[in-house]
């Protein structure tokens, strides 16, 4: 169990430290851009959607605030995890640790900004005065399931990306495509309902993302698909498991 | 005591086969397939090593460019596993030295130290203790403050130096490092490295330079090709060495 000694967690505290750090160094807004960044991002779908396609129910703004902040904590930890191995190629062969400390930095960093995000969630949802309710207490279970979801991802990318080194620009296609096929932009209301089996199979995140709209903007229980989404993580920890335990040797292939 | 006993040792490369696959290529052996050959992907860096080395001992390794001198550090350093035979080493986890390993351009010399160290497997206790003779041994002033990307070759080697010789194993792997920086740093890293011999470390150099190998090593090995051509006292193997 590598992942519960001290010099791993030691490993693990100054990757993700030093990589925050260097985020936000030398910028005149500093550490200003973990606000603005999803803001920002949330604020150009917002124009288009909203004003210049009239679409959007009222609470627009926090549902998509809502999809965009949990896609993106995938996203940006599966597409720089595809490459946290092969990047770090030159430490690999010189130093002897648990290398699955690097994917898991990418998954830990990113989900720094994702709470961060959470946080000018909760200010828009005050804002928008969605009142609180006992579902709120899901939170913390969708973040872990997220959490170990995305980790699974991150662990697989990072061991294909060694040997499969087109990887990451498919990656950059595959999470961008993955954005629109998710419900974020949209809610799954908008679509028929006898669509829905199918867009699911196509929509690997929805059951998540849907789960954290139904509980903080609804006030509902979170979605039945979310048992998919759980079963989904079960098959890439496996895989997961598989690489890292076959895959001892990766140094020498860097 | 034995400190590291190789048996047999055989290092194995694969060529890789994904690494340089176009589309092209594999479409080409799906289209014709009489055309793939078994072909052996895979080349031998180390094999047939067989060596001993005391506790307290210094090894020196010695061979041309490419023979398998840092593979075999690495094989010791237990980055590599055995493909064949196998290397038996007794004692704490042993640092493999390169200078400027995991170095965050970024950050600064001081937080590099701390990054740097904790990789390699120091606890905070240890590196604490450590630091501020590090700082010192470096001579990089108030430049420890500032971004690693600022600092000269030179500079990144004395921090990586610095490093690697206050924070100590008990078996120590030094791959060339010894011709660092200027004629004061070089006569300060020496005295550090004699240092280190006198405290009844286990340490294996690997070297260019005969002269750090005859002065630091008791015994050698040289290899070439990835084959053992000697191993034994020091002397007699660089004789062996230069007449080849």
């Amino acid at each position: 169990m590598s992942f519960l000694t001290s010099s791993y967690k030691a490993i693990l505290k100054y990757l993700v430290w030093g990589e925050v750090k260097i985020k936000y160094k030398n910028r005149v807004l500093g550490a200003a851009w973990a606000v603005l960044d999803p803001l920002m991002l949330m604020l150009i779908y917002l124009v288009l959607i909203k004003f210049i396609f009239q679409r959007g129910g009222p609470n627009y703004a926090v549902e998509l605030l809502t999809g965009l902040i949990t896609y993106r904590w995938f996203s940006t930890s599966v597409v720089t995890a595809s490459r946290s191995l092969l990047s770090n190629g030159k430490l690999l062969q010189t130093v002897k640790f648990p290398y699955s400390v690097l994917p898991l930095s990418r998954v830990i960093i990113n989900g720094v900004d994702f709470l961060i995000g959470l946080v000018i969630l909760f200010v828009f949802i005050t804002f928008y005065q969605v009142s609180p309710t006992l579902q709120w207490a899901w939170l913390p279970v969708l973040i872990l399931i997220e959490f170990q979801f995305i980790l699974a991802c991150a662990l697989i990318v990072s061991i294909v990306g060694i040997y499969f080194r087109d990887l990451l620009n498919i990656l950059t296609f595959g999470v961008r495509i993955l954005l629109y096929l998710s419900p974020i932009l949209y809610g799954l209301d908008q679509l028929p309902e006898r669509f829905h089996t199918a867009y699911m199979a196509l929509s690997p995140l929805s059951g998540l993302i849907i789960s954290f709209k139904n509980v903080l903007i609804h006030g509902t229980w979170p979605s039945e698909y979310l048992f998919v989404f759980i079963a989904l993580s079960l098959v890439l920890w496996s895989i997961a498991i598989y690489l890292y335990k076959t895959r001892k040797n990766i140094s020498k292939d860097l | 005591m034995t400190a590291i006993e190789a048996i047999d040792l055989g290092i194995q490369f694969k060529l890789s086969r994904f690494k340089n696959t176009r589309v092209k290529e594999v479409l080409s052996k799906v289209i014709t397939p009489q055309k793939v050959v078994s072909q052996k992907q895979h080349f031998w860096a180390l094999r047939n090593l067989n060596f001993k080395v005391e506790q307290g001992e210094v090894l020196g390794v010695i061979g041309s460019n490419g023979s398998g001198k840092s593979t075999l550090l690495r094989a010791i350093g237990g980055i590599y596993e055995p493909d064949e035979g196998s290397i038996n080493v007794n004692g704490s986890a042993s640092a493999l030295l390169s200078l400027g390993t995991g170095f965050k351009d970024e950050l600064s010399g001081w937080e590099n130290i701390f990054l740097n160290a904790t990789i390699l497997g120091f606890t905070q206790d240890e590196i604490n203790g450590n630091v501020q003779d590090i700082v010192e041994f470096t001579e990089l002033g108030r430049f420890i403050n500032e971004p690693v990307k600022t600092y000269s070759s030179g500079m990144k080697a004395r921090l990586g130096f610095g490093i690697a010789v206050h924070l100590r194993r008990e078996i120590m792997l030094v791959d060339e490092i010894l011709g660092v920086g200027d004629f004061k740093f070089r006569r300060k890293s020496k005295e550090k490295i004699q240092d280190l011999i006198n405290d009844d470390r286990t340490v294996v150099l690997v070297s260019h330079s005969m002269e750090s190998i005859e002065n630091y090593t008791t015994k050698c090995l040289w290899i070439n090709k990835g084959q053992q051509m000697k191993f034994g006292e020091t002397k007699e193997v660089i004789e062996a060495y230069l007449k080849s």
